[in-house]
């Protein structure tokens, strides 16, 4: 074949192979093609369906074990059996079924050899392990010996029957069955683990069931004697398990435990019922896996079942505790997880026999908190959020979106950082075995060990040096370790000024550095910095440097109040993303994104809405619709159009960014916290009280659960959610909620502050005997306050309290502004219904 | 860290260093597969994608910008290949009498984690020359994805298609390398 002819048949293989082979054959006849090529195009067709080489195979990085083949066995007698074919090819050697052939015992035997006398050891070793076991669920071991040529060899009870993921579907096994069957695994291995034998390779290969339903656990072959001393040479853990259902410690070669196991049957048990895996929602390349399953959580259950759009038949509660038991035997080292495979199956039994379970729904917020104490983050980005504050109800949540984005990227990046710190440095050092590496080192330790390999090897590569210092700078960074950061960067800036050769780099190494300041809150020497870099970066024409340190610079303006500037340095970074020979679109959205939010800073709203309608147009283009930065973009979008009155719009985007929240982050999680916030007040605000009063119930308490309950957050979601109370006329429940929010929102934001006067109006509304002049100081603070704002709903609001109060105490006060704020009132956009029609009875009542 | 950078100046100077080793990659290749398959010499093994981020990092050309790194994928994947093959000749020069070389692969990723696939590599890549003859930018595609192991958004960018693109060619390649060595039955 020529080449052209080769296009030729291409273009038709491209065009039949997605037929069915009765249309292929029909179009193969009426094609235009000589009979050369048409043969050629049939075997083509042939080899797409052929089984040959599994395309899946072919399709990702394989690994190469080169083996020999022993095929003349087939057929031989080895003692009292009779070899008669390959069963497969296991991680130690071959396994062949075989027969008894001396009458006493009749059946079926699966033999195993050892695949090259290297690998005598473990196979010794396992027969010592599976002489221990005995268990209805283990496939037993019957004999062992030495063939002639001194192989030995071991002889096990052959288990026919199908993995227990194709016999749940062949067998189409109810959801309960499904437990039962891993309850049946799990009781063998805790059998095993009491015997102190691990098995370290679990999956459904290994987890054979027979026709008749009998589970039979296979391939003891890797498991570890957890009380051998022996050090045989031969271990392998890094490479002889199996990825998917791996813990994160065995990918990094770290020790291994009983936890490795329930690990692995938690993963099997949670494909069984959502056919996901839980760390990737949806097929995602094998390389990424690594990384997620090092740093992400796992999708709550459920989550899976309805991206999977499954439908499981476990009934509500059922399911919420099988959620709850997965999450927790699918364990990261910041959390306990199961002690004992025991444990896990009497949870899981009492699934089945629908009793309480014995874990409760998993606590990130803890593990969480102390992650972000360690690693001091929570200092920079507060001073986001707290610019935000000041500012009343649209922007709190605009601004506090930024900050929560780079806090919880940061939060994220963090353990990301940690394992990848970990993984890389391996990299860096010899390689050598990963079992016995004794402690595990701290990863600061670890890049440290790094930047001095760095010193010492790079010295006449001084580009390359610079580089790779600012690469672990940045991960230092992540980590919160901001001293080192710094550190390394100053280092590696006297680089650039030393050697020629690494000038280009001192552009973006400034830039890095004045966004490390940023985190850091030092906002003066960050905008040094950042001009110093820009300059450097448009004196060397170097668009995308410059337009980094331009974005960066935009947030430290933001965090100094200079918004007119912050509006100049985005919208030329901007106009640089959009010429760049390949726009990257995802830095095109960021950039829109902290214009809307200068926009909305500066009060042109129409503006802001416009902005932010795009990104979220984009966003759903290019990430789909449960992309996670969605919550961000669409919790914006609503306050914008809160601010403009459109409540309805506004409750249905923040509904869908804490779908999303929920959706990746789990349920309960921080992030849920604020849209749930917006929603409640959107749907106050049309007057459906009973669907506010849930959502702000479900927002403060995520708010007490992470922050605790002295944190302004907390404290404000608190006040919304007692002020609605009050509005549905539950007055006790309304002063239980509002608890001593409004003392700490004074001490956070002092007595002339809305919020502070808010909580202090509705106090003096709960107390039954209000002391004379308790509401009308607040009132008229927080009228005074309004005056500067001009935020409608908020007007709304005081005009409504002060009529409350002019009409129960005869507030002489209170009376004198009822006109002008009325008349400011009307000049407005929509009502707050509810507060309207609570302000109507409680007129009527007084 | 993501594209941070555009540096030119950058790009040049890593393209000249990276066309410039060529011969010393492929001697420190050659250094870290043998010394990857030596941990186990009863069933030695070779993990495409650890190997070259191995060499990778060893080498230093850690740089976030992506076209001299895709360049230096590229190159090699095709080292690899050469890699993997020599060894899989070695492995059968040794072996005398009626034991055929046989070479398994393990994809990790497999839906089921099992690892029965037996496969003759050698077949492989004289399948795949026979490919190249005739369409380059398949064997290319199969080379970086099979022997560079990279993956299918990787290979697109250094080959400057689209994902969908390469599935597409992948599935050609397979069925072009299936009938290949159904003939040789």
């Amino acid at each position: 074949m020529t080449p052209a002819d080769w296009a030729t048949v291409r273009k038709q293989f491209e065009a039949l192979c997605d037929l069915s082979t009765a249309e292929q054959q029909q179009a193969l006849a009426a094609a235009d093609l000589s009979a050369d090529l048409r043969t050629h195009l049939q075997a083509l067709l042939d080899g797409d369906r052929a089984d040959k080489l599994r395309e899946d195979a072919l399709a990702q990085a394989p690994k190469l074990t080169l083996e020999l083949t022993q095929d003349e066995l087939i057929g031989t007698t080895l003692g009292a059996y009779k070899i008669e074919s390959l069963a497969g090819v296991g991680g130690m050697g071959r396994v062949y079924r075989a027969r008894r052939e001396d009458g006493r015992f009749q059946g079926e035997v699966a033999i195993k050899f050892v695949a090259d006398s290297a690998n005598t050891q473990s196979f010794l070793r396992e027969r010592r392990v599976l002489a221990r076991l005995q268990h209805p669920h283990i496939a037993r071991l019957l004999d062992a010996g030495e063939d002639q040529a001194g192989r030995p060899y071991l002889v096990m009870e052959y288990v026919a029957g199908e993995q227990i993921d194709q016999h749940c579907k062949t067998a189409r096994l109810s959801d309960l069955d499904r437990i039962k069957l891993v309850v049946a695994a799990a009781r063998a291995i805790a059998h095993a683990h009491e015997l102190l034998v691990l098995h370290r390779d679990l999956k459904p290969a290994n987890l054979m069931v027979s026709p008749q339903g009998e589970l039979k656990i296979l391939d003891f072959g890797i498991a570890k004697l957890l009380d051998s001393d022996a050090d045989d040479g031969t271990q392998t853990t890094a490479r002889y398990f199996t990825l998917r259902y791996a813990p994160p410690e065995q990918i990094i070669g770290d020790t291994v435990s009983t936890a490795t196991d329930i690990y692995a049957l938690a993963v099997v048990l949670y494909e069984l019922i959502s056919k996901l895996h839980p760390f990737m929602p949806t097929d995602t390349a094998p390389a990424e896996l690594t990384e997620r399953i090092l740093t992400n959580r796992p999708t709550p259950l459920r989550s899976a079942l309805r991206v999977g759009a499954r439908d499981c038949q476990l009934g509500a509660d059922r399911l919420r505790d099988l959620e709850t038991v997965l999450q927790h035997a699918l364990t990261r080292d910041d959390q306990p997880g199961y002690g004992s495979a025991k444990a896990f199956a009497d949870d899981l039994q009492r699934i089945i026999d629908d009793q309480p379970v014995s874990v409760t729904a998993v606590d990130p917020i803890a593990a969480v908190r102390r992650w972000v104490r360690r690693h001091r983050l929570a200092a920079a980005a507060l001073m986001l959020a707290m610019l935000s504050i000041s500012i009343g109800l649209g922007t709190a949540l605009w601004q506090a979106g930024i900050a929560r984005s780079e806090r919880d990227a940061a939060l994220h990046e963090a353990a990301r950082a940690e394992r990848i710190a970990r993984f890389l440095t391996q990299m860096f050092e010899a390689p050598r075995p990963s079992e016995n590496r004794g402690e595990a080192l701290q990863a600061s330790e670890l890049l440290d060990r790094g930047r001095d390999r760095l010193a010492t090897e790079l010295v006449d590569q001084p580009l390359m040096r610079a580089q790779l210092q600012a690469t672990i700078a940045e991960t230092y960074r992540s980590m919160g370790v901001y001293d080192q950061s710094e550190a390394l960067l100053l280092e590696a800036l006297q680089l650039t000024s030393q050697s020629a050769a690494a000038a280009p780099l001192e552009a973006r190494l400034n830039a890095q550095l004045g966004r490390l300041h940023n985190y850091q809150g030092r906002w003066e020497d960050a905008d040094q910095r950042l001009l110093a870099a820009t300059t450097l970066a448009r004196q060397q024409a170097q668009p995308q440097n410059l337009a980094l340190a331009l974005r960066t610079r935009t947030v430290t303006l933001l965090n100094q109040a200079r918004s007119d500037e912050a509006k100049a340095s985005i919208s030329e970074a901007l106009t640089l993303y959009r010429q760049l020979p390949e726009p990257n679109q995802a830095d095109i959205r960021v950039a829109e994104s902290l214009l809307a939010t200068i926009a909305m800073q500066q009060g042109d709203l129409e503006l802001a809405l416009a902005a932010y309608q795009r990104v979220v147009a984009d966003e759903r283009g290019a990430n789909g619709a449960d992309s996670a930065r969605l919550s961000i973009s669409l919790n914006n979008l609503a306050a914008v159009q809160m601010r403009l009155n459109r409540p309805a719009l506004a409750a249905s985007n923040y509904a869908e960014a804490a779908r999303i929240a929920r959706l990746h982050l789990g349920a309960e999680h921080r992030d849920e916290a604020l849209p749930l916030l917006g929603l409640g007040m959107a749907l106050r605000v049309q007057a459906q009280i009973e669907q506010s009063l849930a959502a702000l119930a479900q927002s403060t308490q995520i708010y007490r659960r992470w922050d605790g309950d002295t944190h302004a957050a907390t404290a404000y979601a608190q006040l919304l959610y007692a002020e609605t109370l009050w509005l549905d006329q539950q007055l006790a429940a309304a002063l239980a909620a509002l608890g001593s929010a409004d003392q700490v929102l004074l001490d956070q934001y002092g007595p002339e502050h809305v919020y502070s006067c808010r909580s202090a109006l509705l106090r003096a509304n709960l107390t039954p005997e209000p002391e004379p002049d308790s509401s009308s100081r607040p009132l008229h603070s927080l009228i005074e306050c309004l005056d500067k704002e001009q935020s409608p709903p908020n007007v709304r609001l005081i005009a409504a309290w002060a009529k409350v109060r002019a009409a129960i105490d005869s507030d002489a006060a209170a009376v004198a502004t009822l006109p002008q704020l009325s008349q400011r009132s009307t000049e407005l956009e929509p009502v707050d219904l509810s507060l309207d029609r609570a302000i109507q009875a409680w007129v009527r009542r007084h | 860290m993501g594209k941070d950078v555009d540096d030119d100046d950058i790009t040049d100077q890593l393209n000249a260093e990276v066309a410039a080793m060529p011969t010393e990659i492929y001697a420190s290749l050659r250094r870290l597969a043998q010394s990857q398959l030596a941990r186990d010499r009863a069933a030695p093994t070779l993990n495409a994608t650890a190997l070259v981020n191995e060499a990778y990092l060893k080498l230093s050309v850690n740089d976030p910008n992506w076209d001299s790194r895709g360049h230096f994928m590229a190159s090699m994947a095709k080292v690899m290949r050469h890699v993997m093959i020599d060894y899989a000749r070695e492995r059968g020069a040794q072996r005398r009498g009626g034991d055929q070389q046989q070479v398994t692969l393990e994809g990790l990723d497999h839906a089921d984690g099992n690892l029965i696939e037996v496969v003759d590599l050698i077949a492989i890549d004289q399948a795949l020359c026979q490919l190249g003859l005739l369409d380059k930018r398949l064997e290319r595609t199969l080379e970086l994805r099979f022997f560079g192991g990279l993956s299918i958004e990787e290979t697109a960018k250094t080959l400057g298609i689209s994902e969908p693109t390469v599935k597409r060619d992948m599935r050609t390649a397979r069925a072009f390398i299936n009938a290949q060595l159904g003939q040789e039955q």
